[in-house]
């Protein structure tokens, strides 16, 4: 494999760091299970989209011109979230960044992937050969969706997963109702869309709700357990892991 | 200074300071080249029928005066004795459609020359339609002094005679076509008229037969034979 | 008009709290959404056609000044009375002009000795709605008549249109049932169609009396000095069939050059807006009538507004926001509009067309917080059939605001504080050495349903017992 000799970088975001290591580690397991040894850099931090997303994207410059410091040496970086992956891909170029850090962008922006799409397209893997029992409803997170463009991957690679039955409700495209600072701003707006979501997810008969982020899952598990709603969430690389017994 | 003034400085000093914002790359894919199979008359007929039934309208293919005057005269007897729109239209003249409704015995005013009030209560109007648009069946009424708006508006329903080589497989080409045709569009005012009018302002509940006409009929005729 | 932090939350708590509503939005929403999928689904150059349709309306911005310099002198060479106007205000004034005038010399007393007001009759339109006309025209001794149904319902009511192609989206047919009891004094009823039959009625004897039109404008074109309407009802050709003087009100931004771009445009905004292949009507204002036609305007005016466009049109970023075609799209798509409805944005403009207009046209101060009520999910910018990018001019809205409004001081600091720690991996490692139980429990305190950052609905996320940078270090060992 051409990417055995290359250098792999993890950027693990804030959220996952600090509620959700274990997406993070499901996403070094696979890559270690597909002959991937993924480098984690220690001093990383934020990608700076929570600031950006608010308005503080003054906040947002720094950060962003340290992630591309740190990531600029890199032939890959993979992050467990579709998001901070557009935020670095799509939206750098926003904050008037410094020439260097532009020059840095250019290099980075086409290198930096979500976990499934650089599953599905840089290592080929198009099934996940293991067995994960249960009824999983897919939600396709807006960022990664719209700006990323991932749809089959996370499709294709969960179907494939023996005794798991996907279905995608006919609301999978749309928003679970999170934004960031905006289900800081408007709490009760954001709860009421995201159990918009849970109920069509539940009424497919699904037992978890499953998407590429952690942010949007989040505040889904927020929801569904202070509701006491019969559905749990899992970050879709935590279910491939899971199904292949990495643990 | 005038508001022209003040509008369009405001314009030039905000086109000024921005001046071009278009992308290089300007090859959109893009292809307006009207629908390849509607090419034949037979093919554009069908398909204004289709569409225009789609959206609730009815039509008649019809050949020769004759046939026109033969449908019409079914069509108004249901309206004997009630108000029937009739502009002072050449070509419903040349038809013979004023005779034929002093035969059937229906009260045929002008809305040129009444009352308006009279004139809304009518229970049909017929006119001319000056063209079609087949993709969308659609009919083009040109107005002018022979061709007012009302006629096709008041009443609840409105039959419009369309002359068959008047139609149009699109409205690129009719556009491109009008004038050789004989229309000129920047002239006179028009209203491009697809199927009853129609409200979904409740509820999204389609209500045909809103301010104007519940049902519209549309006779396709061809004159003579050819 | 003006919307304020308090407003804003208390809207949206009111749209929550009102069951009834919500489903009215939903399914309205859901409703139009399904009839566009389908007639987009038929056409296979549908993509191409939307970026041909940015690209052209583009182009006719970057030269606005000579593509309105040219709108006006055809139209004005058919007879056509064109008036720029910068704001609402000289807008108001004009317009008030031309209608007093119009019905100067007709009696305003009926037979029985009671003053009647001379009628105007309106066709729906948002623009005259931004500019606050109705009102304006009543304190003018007016009676204003919105024909649409839709919006002759909300105007009845009191209430504003709360969708910009379907002003009573927001109301179910008991609603609308109830209103007309209360407002027309008919009997209860709430079959649509009976419903709609009533009101027509009413209407109908309204269009007959009505001396002066007032339509907007969807186009006008260029280079035949043309503007236009698409309308469904009828009511926008019977304003401007009747009244002898008409009135089309258009902002700027809603010139064509060319015939040809209309055409694009009309394929693109009933599929968007409705669902249909076509309106019902397109009505071409060419020029007014000649002394020899029975029905039509004698007199047709063209109001050109500013009010705030240039403002847009100004800015690199915000520009592209002047193609929008009002179809409504975004509208319908937004997970914010389809939970609230439109009246929760406290403005003219709902939804995510009116959360980049509101601080453009109000300024940033006034609708500081719209751009912020938005989850930037991006179905608005996916759905347009002119490719604004919505969410991305939200986005940078967002920057402005916090760039020229006052914050509140605790968000400063919590920010700033946010931005060193993430900033200095020191002082991010030094923080990971606290006990991660006791970082858990400081977490759950402050989140607490009682603190609610999140609010009640949810509970907050655990702190994970070993963050992933301990994880892995336990795990892999490595790190560099
Ligand atoms: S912004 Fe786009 S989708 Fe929204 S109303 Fe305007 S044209 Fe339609």
């Amino acid at each position: 494999m051409a990417l055995l000799n290359s250098k792999v970088a993890l950027f693990i975001p804030c959220y996952t760091e600090q509620f959700f290591p274990e997406t993070g580690m499901a996403l070094v397991r696979l890559l270690k299970y597909f002959s991937v040894a993924p480098i984690y850099v220690s001093s990383q931090s934020c990608c700076g989209q929570p600031a950006f997303n608010s308005g503080q994207g003054r906040l947002a410059k720094p950060l962003a011109e340290r992630f591309l410091r740190l990531f600029e040496s890199y032939d890959w970086i993979v992050a467990p979230s579709g998001s901070c992956v557009s935020m670095v891909r799509n939206l750098y170029g926003e904050l008037g960044l410094s020439p260097q850090a532009l020059r840095q962008w250019e290099l980075v922006r086409d290198r930096i992937y979500e976990g499934t799409q650089f599953i599905y397209h840089q290592l080929g893997i198009h099934a996940i050969e293991g067995r994960f029992p249960g009824k999983v409803a897919l939600h396709e997170s807006c960022h990664g969706k719209r700006e990323l463009g991932i749809e089959h991957e996370p499709r294709s690679l969960l179907s494939s997963i023996t005794d798991l039955e996907l279905v995608v409700p006919p609301d999978a495209g749309e928003c679970c109702g999170f934004g960031g600072t905006f289900s800081v701003k408007f709490p009760e707006l954001s709860a009421a869309i995201g159990l918009k979501k849970l109920a069509s997810a539940i009424s497919c008969g699904a037992e978890i709700i499953t998407a590429v982020d952690d942010s949007c899952l989040m505040h889904l598990q927020g929801l569904a357990q202070r509701q006491r709603l019969n559905i749990r969430t899992m970050h879709a690389l935590v279910i491939m892991s899971k199904a292949l017994g990495l643990e | 200074m005038s508001g022209r003034s003040v509008v369009l400085l405001a314009i030039q000093r905000a086109l000024q300071e921005e001046p071009n914002s278009l992308p290089k790359e300007t090859h959109t894919g893009y292809d307006r080249k009207p629908q390849p199979d509607l090419t034949g008359t037979d093919d554009i007929l069908r398909r204004f029928s289709e569409r225009l039934t789609m959206v609730g309208g009815e039509t008649h293919v019809l050949s020769g005066d004759e046939a026109v005057n033969c449908i019409l005269r079914e069509l108004i007897v249901e309206f004997k004795d009630q108000i029937v729109l009739l502009p002072a239209d050449p070509e419903l003249e040349r038809l013979g459609i004023p005779r034929l409704m002093n035969e059937v015995a229906v009260n045929r005013i002008q809305p040129e020359s009444s009352s308006l009030s009279l004139a809304a209560e009518a229970a049909m109007g017929i006119t001319t339609a000056q063209a079609g648009i087949a993709d969308t069946g659609t009919i083009v009424l040109i107005h002018s002094s022979e061709r007012g708006r009302l006629s096709a508006l008041l009443a609840p329903v409105h039959v419009a005679l369309l002359k068959k080589e008047m139609i149009f497989p699109d409205k690129i080409t009719f556009l491109a076509k009008a004038q050789q045709a004989g229309l000129d569009y920047s002239a006179t005012s028009q209203t491009w008229v697809t199927g009853p009018s129609l409200t979904a302002d409740i509820e999204k509940v389609l209500v045909r037969g809103a301010h104007g006409p519940r049902r519209v009929i549309v006779l396709i005729y061809s004159t003579d034979q050819g | 008009m003006e919307t304020t932090t308090q407003t804003l939350k208390a809207n949206i708590r009111s749209a929550l709290n009102n069951d009834r509503l919500q489903a009215a939005v939903l399914k309205a929403t859901n409703h139009s959404l399904a009839k566009r999928a389908e007639v987009v689904a038929e056409l296979p150059n549908w993509e191409a056609m939307r970026s041909e349709a940015a690209l052209r309306r583009d182009r006719t911005l970057t030269r606005l000044d000579d593509t309105l310099l040219e709108l006006e002198k055809n139209a004005t060479a058919k007879g056509i009375q064109v008036h720029w106007v910068a704001d609402g205000e000289e807008a108001n004034q004009i317009i008030g002009q031309i209608c007093r005038e119009a019905v100067s010399g007709s009696e305003t007393t009926s037979t029985k000795g009671e003053v009647v007001k001379p009628l105007i009759a309106k066709s729906k339109s948002m623009t005259t709605e931004e500019i606050g006309l109705t009102p304006f025209l009543e304190s003018l001794g007016f009676e204003v008549v919105e024909t649409d149904l839709g919006e002759y319902i909300v105007q009845i009511a009191g209430q504003a249109p709360s969708h910009i192609t379907a002003p009573a989206l927001h109301l179910s047919r008991q609603d609308v049932g109830r209103i007309f009891v209360e407002k027309l004094g008919v009997e209860y009823r709430e079959d649509p169609v009976e419903l709609i039959n009533i009101a027509r009625g009413i209407l109908r004897q309204k269009f007959l009396s009505a001396q002066v039109g007032i339509t907007g404008c969807n186009f006008a074109v260029a280079e035949t000095g043309t503007p236009l309407i698409v309308e469904n009802e009828g009511n926008g050709r019977l304003v401007s069939a009747i009244p002898r003087v008409q009135i089309a009100v258009m902002g700027i931004e809603k010139v064509v050059a060319t015939l040809d771009d209309l055409m694009l445009l009309l394929e693109l905004l009933p599929r968007s807006a409705t669902g249909q292949r076509i309106t019902g009507s397109v009505i071409f204002f060419n020029r007014p009538s000649s002394s020899r036609e029975s029905d039509g305007p004698r007199e047709l005016h063209l109001v050109i507004l500013d009010n705030g466009r240039t403002k847009a049109l100004a800015d690199p970023k915000l520009r592209a926001v002047l193609r929008c075609i009002r179809c409504g799209a975004c509208l319908n798509a937004c997970p914010i509009y389809r939970t609230t409805g439109g009246h929760a944005y406290g403005w003219t403009y709902p939804g995510p067309i009116g959360a980049v207009l509101a601080p453009v046209f109000l300024g940033l101060e006034k609708a500081k917080d719209l751009p912020f009520a938005s989850t930037l999910c991006g179905r608005c910018s996916e759905i347009c059939p002119v490719k604004i990018d919505l969410h991305h001019m939200l986005l940078h809205l967002r920057q402005e605001i916090v760039a020229a409004c006052p914050q509140p001081i605790l968000e400063k600091v919590m920010w700033q504080t946010w931005e060193t720690v993430m900033d200095h991996p020191a002082l991010n490692q030094a923080l990971a050495a606290i006990p991660r139980f006791l970082l858990h429990e400081v977490l759950r305190s402050h989140w607490s349903p009682k603190l609610p950052l999140w609010g009640r609905d949810r509970s907050s996320p655990n702190l994970a017992k070993e963050s992933f940078a301990q994880m892995f270090k336990r795990e892999f060992g490595e790190h560099k």
